[in-house]
């Protein structure tokens, strides 16, 4: 169990280069964060400094309310698993799961019991007596989180465990790793690239930019009221569909010859900020309409079938838009259709990139 | 501009037999991808059609030539890989222009004439701001375009992508695999695609080719292999959320057949189980696809189960239920309450059954036409 307390850290490299500013964020005991955001955002860097293996240029981590920020490695009591596996080739792995015991320590009768129970757990218990390198990747990714999980840490980190795992493998340990989380009451920090990864495996998610924590919430609240376009683009698979340069009215919006009425409240906010403005409409939320009813005229451009689902790339007056259907019925190629977005759930991003569309995206 | 044809391909490391004897067609003009678990062979499949290693026996056809014995350069095909493998010292026209300077080729380009494929290349993948930007300055997509149009400048007759688009963020992802399939239109040119991305394959390909263990799973249009896995493998492999798959206990009742799915004996609906009349088999392997499982009830096949794993995706919930040892994977955008350990009953579209011998793998034949599988 430990509560995590990062307060205004800062990370620079010694050639200068700024990984983390001003990182603010609270971690509640037993909770399990993600950090995504695209390559060089600083994930790594933020993981590495609690972790200790990685020192902050400013600020502090708090552990429990106990300052941890020139506390080595060792002595934070952190367990960390690794894309890379990291095990000792020449032990078996039976020795490989018992060394942070041994480290310690342990009794024997305690160590033995333990190994077995977590072997047990992760199915790995025909595997004990042999060597890393006769495993599978997915065997050997096993392993390494049993040697973490073996112990009960006050917290637990780990950089892509599942990387380079294929993706049925990565689904069956995703929820591995979730269940083991829940069972030892620890807490975890976690970094994958995979965004449905996150959003199955994590309580909250943290998504930075340049250094900079953008946002922190539920997958579905990044997906739902994401705080800028950045935030907007990075999240959700298909990615939004974003019209730029729409005229703001005194109701709406009008993208291109096309008129649409908005939230009052996001109208209101509009009115304080400064344009050009873009909307953004999640693949998800567009109807396909009557061809004489209001909405952007729309020209099949492609249909890509993905199984029940199918993305069509529309060609419209106001740029290509990206929408969802399924694919039963689907459209075809070249047909003309009629779509609009839900307003009620599209975002309309400012200048500076901040979602008018949620509550207090003015400061 | 080519066909390519795969006669006998046999490959061995040593021990290790990676092809026995592959067969494979790819029509000209066709985009398609190879897709597979690790190991099933596909980057090897790609790198003997490149030249880059070289196959014990059989023979590699470019439209009807034995181009078995030429090497990479001789092939005339485009390689764009995941690590882009620019060459950084050079701008990004340097880089597009690298391969027409190749010594092989010269005196075969004018400044005139590689001056105007540098600019309709870089026109084409919407690069032409940047010709004169280093590698270095440049985005992971930008970088990838530029590997692209370095691939296509000396208009190959074959292309071949390996894992283009892996590495990138989502955003870029899906802009770049558009992008891949509009330069195909414009281009033409025979393109051979190795993913492990199942959806990737899905959207973007005429014709797909699953291999497994060195031979070829099922290929066909992308959506029928989908809707018609031939092999439970296959059903088990496409699909997103993935179709449940299990060995369930089934038997005769009366003129039909029952499934044995938990506590409950469902029956089969007639034309399923007229697949199954010729069987001596007592158990059967199942797939079904999410959304043929309902947690909300109805008046289906019910079942009951065990919550075994619970988890949000974008939009939706996906609770997997064990049932009798099958683990049955729901879908739903209704959120509801649930922990691991749960009772939960859900009512199965038994219509929607797909049914494979449980020692082949095979599918039992129904209405659908039996196909030819390698």
């Amino acid at each position: 169990m430990a509560h995590i307390t990062i307060n205004n850290v800062n990370k620079i490299y010694p050639d200068g280069t700024p990984a983390v500013s001003n990182l603010n964020m609270e971690i509640a005991s037993g909770e399990f964060l993600c950090i995504i955001g695209p390559s060089g955002c600083g994930k790594s860097s933020t993981l590495r400094m609690l972790a200790g293996l990685e020192e902050v240029s400013s600020g502090q981590i708090l552990i429990d309310g106990e300052d941890v920020s020139n506390t080595p490695a060792r002595d934070r009591d952190i367990a960390m698993v690794f894309e890379n596996y990291a095990l000792y080739p020449h032990l078996t792995v039976r020795e490989n799961i018992s060394m942070p015991l041994v480290a310690r320590n342990t009794p024997k009768g305690e160590t033995k019991s333990r190994v077995a129970d977590i072997a047990a757990r992760l199915s790995i218990e025909s595997q004990l007596d042999k060597k890393p390198a006769k495993l599978s990747g997915g065997q050997r990714q096993r392993v390494a989180l049993a040697r973490a999980m073996i112990r009960n840490p006050r917290m637990f980190i780990m950089d892509e465990p599942l990387g380079h795992l294929e993706a049925y493998l990565r689904i069956e340990l995703r929820r591995e790793i979730r269940a083991l989380h829940e069972s030892s009451g620890g807490t975890t920090m976690y970094i994958t690239h995979d965004q449905e990864e996150a959003a199955a495996i994590s309580d909250r998610i943290a998504i930075m930019y340049d250094g900079v924590l953008q946002q922190v919430g539920t997958f579905e609240e990044l997906i739902d009221h994401p705080v800028n376009r950045m935030v907007a683009e990075f999240v959700g698979e298909p990615p939004i569909s974003i019209v730029e340069n729409g005229i703001l009215t005194e109701t709406g919006i009008k993208l291109g010859e096309v008129e649409f009425v908005l939230p009052v409240d996001t109208v209101r906010r509009a009115k304080k900020a400064s344009g050009p403005f873009a909307l953004g409409a999640r693949p998800r939320d567009f109807q396909i309409v009557e061809n004489d009813a209001h909405g952007l005229t729309a020209k099949i451009r492609s249909v890509q079938p993905m199984g029940e689902w199918a993305i069509l790339l529309c060609d419209t007056a106001v740029g290509v838009l990206t929408v969802v259907s399924a694919t039963a019925g689907a459209p075809q190629v070249e047909s003309e259709i009629t779509i609009s977005p839900n307003f009620s759930r599209a975002h309309l991003f400012a200048a500076d990139g901040n979602n008018l569309s949620v509550e207090g995206s003015l400061n | 501009m080519t066909k390519i044809s795969l006669k006998g391909l046999q490959k061995s490391y040593g021990k290790l037999n990676v092809f026995k004897d592959l067969d494979l067609t790819i029509e000209d003009r066709s985009y398609v991808c190879l897709i597979g678990p690790s190991g099933c062979g596909k980057s090897t499949l790609m790198r003997i059609i490149a030249g880059l290693e070289e196959a014990n026996s059989g023979q590699i056809l470019f439209d009807g030539d034995d181009v078995s014995a030429l090497g990479c350069a001789d092939r005339d095909v485009g390689m764009a890989f995941q690590n882009y493998a620019l060459y950084p010292h050079l701008d990004v026209a340097g880089n597009l222009r690298f391969p027409l300077l190749a010594p092989r080729y010269r005196g075969m380009y004018s400044k005139k004439e590689i001056a105007d494929r540098v600019g309709t290349i870089a026109e084409l993948l919407e690069i032409g701001h940047l010709l004169h930007r280093n590698i270095g300055q440049l985005s992971g997509g930008q970088q990838q375009r530029v590997s692209l149009g370095r691939s296509l400048i000396r208009r190959p007759k074959v292309l071949l992508l390996d894992e283009p688009v892996t590495h990138l963020d989502a955003r870029l992802r899906y802009a770049m695999r558009s992008e891949l399939r509009r330069i195909h239109e414009v281009m033409g040119t025979t393109t051979i695609h190795v993913t492990h991305d199942q959806q990737e394959a899905l959207a973007m390909s005429d014709h797909l080719v699953l291999l497994r263990n060195g031979g070829i799973e099922q290929q066909g249009p992308p959506m029928e292999v989908y809707s018609e896995p031939q092999t439970s493998f296959t059903a088990g492999f496409l699909g997103d959320p993935p179709r449940s798959i299990g060995i369930v206990p089934f038997r005769r009742n009366g003129g039909g057949f029952d499934l044995v799915l938990g506590t409950n004996a469902v029956a089969l609906p007639a034309y399923l189980a007229e697949a199954c009349r010729g069987s001596t088999d007592d158990s059967v392997t199942i797939a079904l696809p999410a959304s043929a499982i309902n947690l909300s009830g109805g008046a289906m096949a019910p079942v009951a189960g065990t919550v075994t794993a619970h988890e949000m995706i974008e939009g939706a919930q996906r609770i997997v239920l064990d049932v009798g040892g099958v683990h049955f994977t729901t879908q739903s955008s209704q959120v509801r309450p649930v922990a691991i350990g749960d009772s939960l009953s859900a009512s199965v579209d038994m219509s929607r059954v797909q049914l494979f011998s449980a020692k082949t793998g095979r599918r039992l034949a129904t209405e659908v036409k039996e196909k030819e599988i390698s």
